[in-house]
């Protein structure tokens, strides 16, 4: 444990920063487990990646690492929040597959093992189908303010996106990044574009219209991290 | 809103005679439990027994109805049921014509204790059997479960499916025609799942619903109620 901290705390990213647009051309529709895809959620995990090689699928589950607080990401940060935007998909539509999950019995005489019956009925060899939310969109946009040479060399080992990757779904095609002129990371055309504490950031941008209870800070699954925030796609009230 | 080209086919299914004889056998069977029994409406919220409950209170509306939501659960801190929704199950409940809603389970964990606030009901009214809005067609086991006499024994209890032989495009027919208010969510998730015939209404953001396209779909669709505590209500 003491070398992943090591290795994560190592890292020092540049701190030159600047707005910019990440736009992702996908292969296969995208299958999500949430409305959006939190865009410095993509680069820690694809930075943690890099940086622990073989560890990082040995990460501690149910007790997670405060990756938030010990890894840095070349991201501009505001009252601890990263200036990076949720997933922007080109569609609205939301459609839903089914995942079918079975037991490879074809390569059987590939396993040397002493198990001589495998339960296909329960336990972790069970055969299932999973229904799954899918988005058919073509393309996803994220909107970063950070340093873009160090963005774009993390963001080059990104070869999917969303869940079930394995089977094909969120393939990418091609990435390409573009500076742009202001930072929408945060707020675009008066919406919110990603969660963010609604109490903390109350004088810079009003009160939202939609406040839910979302974590804003990675790990985003973690229960821990939740608090009232402004929902992405809300407007803001400057004067109440 | 339900689309017009499902009204419409829900419409045209309204006059084929065999809807009418359906339905009209559905309230024959309601009809002979009331005549022997006083009953209480089991009632989810769902379509199937928001019919029930319809059809019960146009022959009697002092009947008991009994709602027990899922609520909270405090052991995998995760809402079930989200307080937004189950108001307005109880709101369609009412305006369905239930003049005697219990709704039992939300703010506090009780909601393993189904069965206890369903006793506690049925001794206070007298009840002598429960009412639920099972269709054979569902699955086989329920077709299984269904089969037999009107009044069935389920362990100690006295049950009865009135709307057994009822088809799933009967109990939106019915609905439609008779101008019921339903859960929008059915219309939200219709759209998704690819059509009426494919959504259910069970508890939300459901582990153990996976395969139903539970809890990954609920999270799409309702990311607002997936952190809901009951320190919100």
């Amino acid at each position: 444990m003491q070398s992943i901290y090591r290795k994560l705390k190592g890292y020092n990213p540049p701190s030159n920063f600047q707005p910019f647009k990440v736009e992702i051309k996908l292969g296969s529709p995208l299958l999500l487990a949430n409305p959006y895809i939190h865009g410095d959620s993509v680069l820690m995990a694809l930075l943690m990646r890099k940086l622990l090689r073989d560890e990082y699928y040995n990460l501690p589950a149910k007790n997670p690492l405060p990756v938030h607080n010990i890894l840095k990401l070349p991201l501009k940060q505001t009252k601890g929040v990263y200036h990076s935007s949720v997933s922007q998909f080109d569609t609205d539509v939301v459609k839903t597959e089914s995942v079918y999950k079975r037991f490879d019995e074809e390569h059987l005489d590939h396993v040397k093992s002493k198990i001589k019956r495998i339960r296909l009925g329960q336990g972790f060899f069970k055969n299932y189908m999973m229904k799954f939310p899918v988005i058919p969109t073509r393309t996803v946009t994220f909107y970063y303010n950070g340093n873009i040479k160090e963005c774009s060399s993390i963001l080059e080992d990104l070869t999917a996106l969303g869940k079930k990757t394995d089977i094909g779904y969120g393939i990418v095609r091609k990435i390409s990044i573009e500076e742009t002129e202001e930072d929408y990371s945060f707020v675009k055309d008066g919406k919110c574009m990603r969660p963010f504490p609604a109490k903390d950031f109350k004088d810079l941008y009003g009160i939202p219209s939609v406040a839910q209870r979302l974590a804003w800070k990675a790990p985003y699954w973690d229960k821990k991290n939740i608090t009232m925030c402004a929902a992405p796609g809300s407007i803001f009230y400057s004067h109440f | 809103m339900m689309p017009d080209e499902w009204r419409e086919l829900f419409e045209l299914w309204a006059e084929l005679p065999e809807y009418a004889a359906r339905i009209k056998e559905a309230e024959n069977n309601i009809k002979q439990i009331l005549m022997a029994e006083w009953p209480v409406v089991l009632y989810s919220g769902g379509k199937d027994s928001l019919v029930l409950l319809h059809m019960v209170m146009r022959q009697n509306n002092q009947i008991p109805v009994y709602y027990s939501d899922s609520g909270y659960d405090y052991e995998s801190q995760q809402i079930k049921m989200p307080k937004a929704m189950t108001d307005d199950i109880v709101k369609i409940g009412r305006e369905a014509g239930a003049k005697i809603l219990y709704s039992c389970g939300h703010k506090t964990p009780n909601s393993k204790r189904f069965f206890g606030n369903l006793f506690r009901v049925m001794k206070k009214h007298n009840c002598t059997v429960e009412l639920l809005g099972i269709r054979g067609q569902e699955s086989t086991r329920r077709t299984r479960r269904v089969k037999g006499p009107l009044i069935q024994m389920d362990g100690s209890r006295r049950v009865a499916f009135p709307l057994r032989d009822l088809d799933w495009r009967d109990i939106w027919a019915y609905l439609i025609t008779n101008n019921i208010r339903y859960l929008s969510y059915y219309d939200k998730y219709a759209a998704v799942e690819g059509g009426y015939d494919k959504v259910r209404l069970t508890s939300r953001f459901s582990q153990g619903m996976v395969h139903k396209g539970g809890y990954y779909i609920d999270c799409v669709m309702m990311p607002e109620y997936r952190n809901e505590k009951p320190s919100d209500w």
